[in-house]
């Protein structure tokens, strides 16, 4: 899968014409959202309740807490400015749905594999996240704020934006319709999944190689951060996860999604509630640096800090 | 035969995707009769793109008064001129039916629609 984001990449620095057009990223993404959460409810209805709601509190507290800090470091150790650090909070603070995605796969294939219920907490940890995020940067907003949205229609597009929609509306259906209902659909959702996200990789390692050329502005202050941060993030996610009682495989996919950067959800919650900050460092650091990285190096690293700290445990 | 003609004025604004949908209210709001939407490719050099996600760049185009053109020039300037990447252009065009593009009732009191 990552050699798929590699050809992408290649394609572009090569100058090949090759281009997927908007109609199919668009598409790739909704199908990819919506199978997501399908899967993730269908797998939810079989699940009781007292082995969900300790991952769920967890994610939660992840969502809320990790925005603050990548705030306050971006805030006062980087020298960013407020609406700069809120916005790269929000990307930081939330789950990239593909590495999430890339991250299931990669277990499955490594014969660890994560509970199904995961994608539910995809949802809880991207909308605390990016709430807090857009808080904090609406708060430094204030003193220049002419274009400035109402907290209603930033709630409104972090919830009913439409990845979250997808996601949400995904696992709610999953889960109402239980796993048979979800099998019944199975040749459409289930099946072709890897395929697709194979093809929506090659598109990824397109559009990451066109950020390529933003590395300068962005500084090497925010490149370090881009790899270190994620790092921190996912050790952390495999902790709380194992202590929350997850499979080794659950809890590397809970590092994963902590050490992601989002770049579907919140980048437009962000350019639409915090417009002043600079995309040139958001969308930089999550897609050209963290993205990649994650899938590359990230992921093995996240299943051998799982591997150790429940080698550890035993 | 040559059909009369009238000069009103074509706005065309071209602005990131993420604001489609308010643009259509402003639209509605300074009382344009209608719009086109399109979506379109380009950059500006040296700006950087927020998101694939919301999709590519769109183009309106809206036949309008000049006063109508005016209010909404003066509220893109004020609010999404110094945040966002907005080009705005304003063309004299000549048309037909000029009543079709005279400000939308919705603004001035209301009366009774027409079917």
């Amino acid at each position: 899968m990552v050699l798929a984001f590699a050809l992408g990449a290649i394609a572009v620095l090569v100058k090949s014409d090759l281009r997927i057009p908007d109609g199919m990223y668009q598409g790739m993404s909704i199908y990819l959202l919506f199978a997501i959460g399908l899967r993730g409810g269908g797998e939810l209805a079989e699940t009781p309740l007292a082995i969900v709601w300790k991952p769920a509190l967890v994610t939660v507290l992840l969502g809320i807490a990790t925005p603050l800090w990548v705030f306050a470091i971006l805030r006062w150790v980087g020298r960013f400015k407020d609406v700069d650090a809120a916005a790269l909070a929000a990307h930081y603070g939330s789950v990239s749905a593909v590495t999430f995605t890339t991250a299931l796969l990669f277990l499955e294939a490594a014969g660890a594999k994560a509970e199904g219920f995961m994608p539910a907490l995809v949802a809880l940890l991207e909308m605390p996240a990016i709430l807090v995020a857009l808080l904090l940067g609406r708060r430094a907003q204030t003193k220049v704020a002419s274009s400035s949205v109402s907290l209603g229609e930033v709630v409104r597009e972090v919830v009913v934006g439409k990845a979250s929609l997808l996601l949400l509306g995904g696992v709610a259906i999953g889960w109402l319709s239980g796993q048979h209902g979800v099998q019944q659909v199975a040749p459409l959702f289930l099946a072709p999944f890897k395929g697709v996200l194979v093809l929506f990789l090659l598109e990824m390692g397109m559009v990451a190689a066109r950020r390529f050329q933003d590395f300068k502005k962005a500084g090497p202050f925010l490149i370090g951060f881009a790899v270190l941060m994620p790092v921190v993030h996912g050790a952390l996610g495999v902790v709380l996860g194992q202590a929350a009682g997850l499979s080794v495989g659950g809890a590397t996919v809970l590092g994963t999604m902590a050490a992601s950067a989002s770049y579907i959800a919140a980048p437009s919650a962000v350019r639409t509630a915090l417009p002043e900050a600079n995309p040139g460092y958001y969308v930089t650091a999550s897609l050209a640096v963290t993205f990649p990285f994650n899938l590359s190096l990230g992921l093995p690293l996240y299943f051998a800090i799982a591997k150790l700290a429940f080698g550890g445990a035993t | 035969m040559t059909l009369k003609t009238v000069k009103v004025r074509l706005l065309t604004v071209i602005a990131e995707a993420v604001l489609r949908d308010r643009l259509v209210e402003e639209l509605k709001l300074v009382g344009a009769s209608g719009y086109t939407v399109a979506e379109v490719h380009g950059s500006g050099f040296g700006t950087v793109r927020a998101s694939e996600w919301a999709g590519p760049s769109v183009r309106f185009e809206t036949v309008v008064t000049d006063e109508v053109a005016q209010a909404l020039l003066e509220v893109l300037a004020e609010r999404y001129f110094p945040s966002w990447s907005v080009v705005a252009y304003l063309q004299d065009v000549e048309v037909v039916r000029a009543e079709r593009y005279q400000p939308n009732p919705a603004l001035s009191p209301p009366r009774p629609k027409k079917g």
